[in-house]
């Protein structure tokens, strides 16, 4: 969670992620950011998030992040 | 071609060669051509009433997110003779004031939606609800004044305003005509083929000269315009299907838009079987991600396009017809008929020889009419030209360098000034270090684009912690010119002139 937070951070560091709810449906990341977060969650996890993951449920806030992030380690 | 005054003969042609036939469609809705131009004239009466106009060509504001109904209001500002500005509600207020002010607009249009919204940004122009608009479409007692304003526009009445970024501060607005549409979108619409068959995948916002080649090929053409709202660029399984699904067979995108669908592996989750043509501008393609859309759509024509919007829309073209090395730049390529595009050196001689980088310069059709309510930036931009043979033409200087390579093409070599490409927009690194400088308790700053990673690094001087200034200046900048980095110095290294060394930065 924390480096997940690190990460957004990086991309935008005035948002408060640890208690943000709708990261995706209320457009506080763009596409832009989710590249980024992407690139960036792969490279850290060693994952491959594939665009069918990419749905706002997914990204909507730290806690959905990381439980997709620990789903993906799993599988 | 047939001989069109304006850009509206075009579309009646088209509303009687294909009146049933679908133009336009978004998440929502869909018309037929005829149905668009009926809701368009409701816009057009509403104005007319609201605005007792007497000339053409006059500004009017649009405020909405993208939709047919928002299509059908512009198309209804042209045929009300007057010329439309999209206005982006993604940006803060503080920016859509400076926009408001410059522009002047006679009337705002403002999706019902949206109202409050723009409130925030507007006290002083009138305002007009789309849904009060759309009373007027049955209006039949406006219709001799729709014919009267229609005998005012003329080949040289403005169509469109876009507003980019200026270096001062306040946005620029570029004003382009009835005539420089007719004359671009003709050969475009020639060079690439395109037919009533087509389903254009409108990507570019309205406020962006890329949605131009959708929006006016259609008009020529009678193409489908399947609208892509900008919230499915955060959502790729919605959007492939949306394209697969509505059998999109076109897409001129913006770089960084294509960029979404191949640097996401959209392709693993779903092809786009249809699409036989994909056009892109607005940036430097990188060839890793050119490849990957080669490899998942083998058959389609792939177009590099270069220009900027004072041009109207694109002054070269290069068609891909091979693969490219990742070392390997794309070229500009051929010239569109009726200009001239070439390099000068800095005393404004015209480059022949190989490998030195001069300014690209632009002549005859389709330049833009200039930069409205801004003479001193016109002036500076649009200048006049001597020809070999002696005769003067109107020249702009796009401010980007190129080089003619030994094999005799044209490659992008950088900019003049401070202007970048980040996101797909086209920013001047000084209007960020103006809104930085205008915190209180920042001293200076100066920013910094790194091109390989894509990212804006803000340096500055001040007692404010980064991220309170990110928050600040999400107030008054657009998102996509929020710096990627903001670094806190002691202070700034000068050069023998005073000046800051941004080589001094790192």
């Amino acid at each position: 969670m924390e480096k997940i937070i690190e990460i957004l951070q990086d991309i935008d560091d005035s948002v408060d992620y640890a208690n943000e709810k709708a990261l995706i449906d209320d457009h506080i990341l763009d596409s832009f950011g989710i590249i980024s977060l992407i690139g960036e969650l792969e490279e850290e996890y060693d994952i491959s998030i594939d665009a069918s993951e990419m749905v706002p449920a997914n990204f909507n806030s730290v806690e959905a992040i990381s439980a997709m992030v620990k789903r993906l380690q799993e599988s | 071609m047939k001989n069109y005054i304006s850009v509206l003969d075009v579309i009646d042609k088209t509303v009687q060669q294909f009146g049933e036939k679908d133009a336009a469609m978004d998440e929502n809705s869909s018309f037929s051509w005829k149905e668009l131009k009926k809701n368009a004239l409701g816009f057009s009466k509403a104005i007319l009433d609201t605005c007792k106009v007497e000339e053409s060509g006059y500004p009017i504001a649009v405020f909405s997110e993208k939709s047919v109904w928002l299509l059908a209001s512009i198309m209804g500002i042209n045929y009300a003779g007057g010329f439309y500005v999209y206005i982006n509600p993604e940006q803060p207020a503080e920016r859509i004031k400076k926009i408001l002010e410059v522009l002047e607009p006679k009337m705002c249009l403002v999706d019902d939606d949206l109202l409050k919204k723009f409130e925030k940004a507007n006290d002083n122009f009138k305002v007009i609800s789309f849904s009060k608009c759309r009373e007027y479409v049955d209006r039949e007692d406006l219709d001799e004044r729709l014919l009267g304003i229609r005998d005012k526009i003329g080949s040289t009445t403005p169509l469109y305003g876009i507003f980019t970024s200026g270096s001062t501060g306040v946005p620029k607005c570029v004003v382009v005509s009835h005539q420089s549409a007719i004359d671009f979108i003709s050969h475009f619409v020639d060079i690439f083929e395109f037919t009533s068959e087509d389903v254009i995948g409108n990507q570019a916002p309205f406020d962006f000269d890329v949605s131009i080649k959708d929006i006016v090929t259609a008009y020529f053409t009678g193409a489908k315009l399947v609208l892509i709202p900008r919230t499915m660029f955060i959502q790729p399984p919605v959007l492939m299907d949306y394209l697969a699904d509505n059998k999109v067979s076109s897409l001129t995108w913006a770089v960084s838009a294509l960029c979404i669908i191949s640097r996401l592996k959209c392709f693993d989750y779903r092809k786009l079987p249809d699409v036989k043509r994909v056009m892109f501008s607005g940036e430097v393609m990188p060839v890793n991600q050119l490849c990957i859309w080669q490899d998942n759509v083998p058959n389609a024509r792939f177009v590099n396009l270069y220009g900027p919007s004072e041009i109207t829309c694109n002054c070269t073209y290069y068609d891909i017809t091979r693969r490219f090395n990742a070392d390997e730049k794309i070229p500009l390529g051929k010239i569109f008929p009726g200009r001239k595009v070439f390099l000068l050196d800095e005393n404004g001689n015209v480059i022949t020889k190989p490998d030195n980088a001069g300014e690209i310069c632009v002549t005859g059709q389709s330049l833009a009419i200039g930069y409205y309510h801004n003479e001193e930036q016109t002036k500076l931009h649009f200048v006049s030209f001597k020809q070999e043979d002696g005769s003067v033409v109107r020249m702009y200087k796009t401010g980007d360098l190129a080089k003619i390579s030994e094999d005799g093409e044209m490659y992008f070599a950088g900019r003049k000034d401070f202007q970048i490409k980040h996101m797909g927009h086209r920013i001047e690194l000084e209007e960020i270090e103006r809104g930085i400088n205008s915190m209180p308790n920042v001293e200076q700053s100066v920013c910094k684009f790194d091109f390989d990673k894509s990212k804006i690094t803000a340096y500055y001087v001040g007692n404010i912690e980064k991220n309170e200034l990110r928050a600040f200046l999400k107030e008054k900048l657009p998102a996509y010119m929020i710096p990627n980095k903001f670094v806190q110095m002691k202070e700034f290294v000068l050069n023998k002139n005073g000046k800051i060394d941004r080589t001094k930065l790192a």
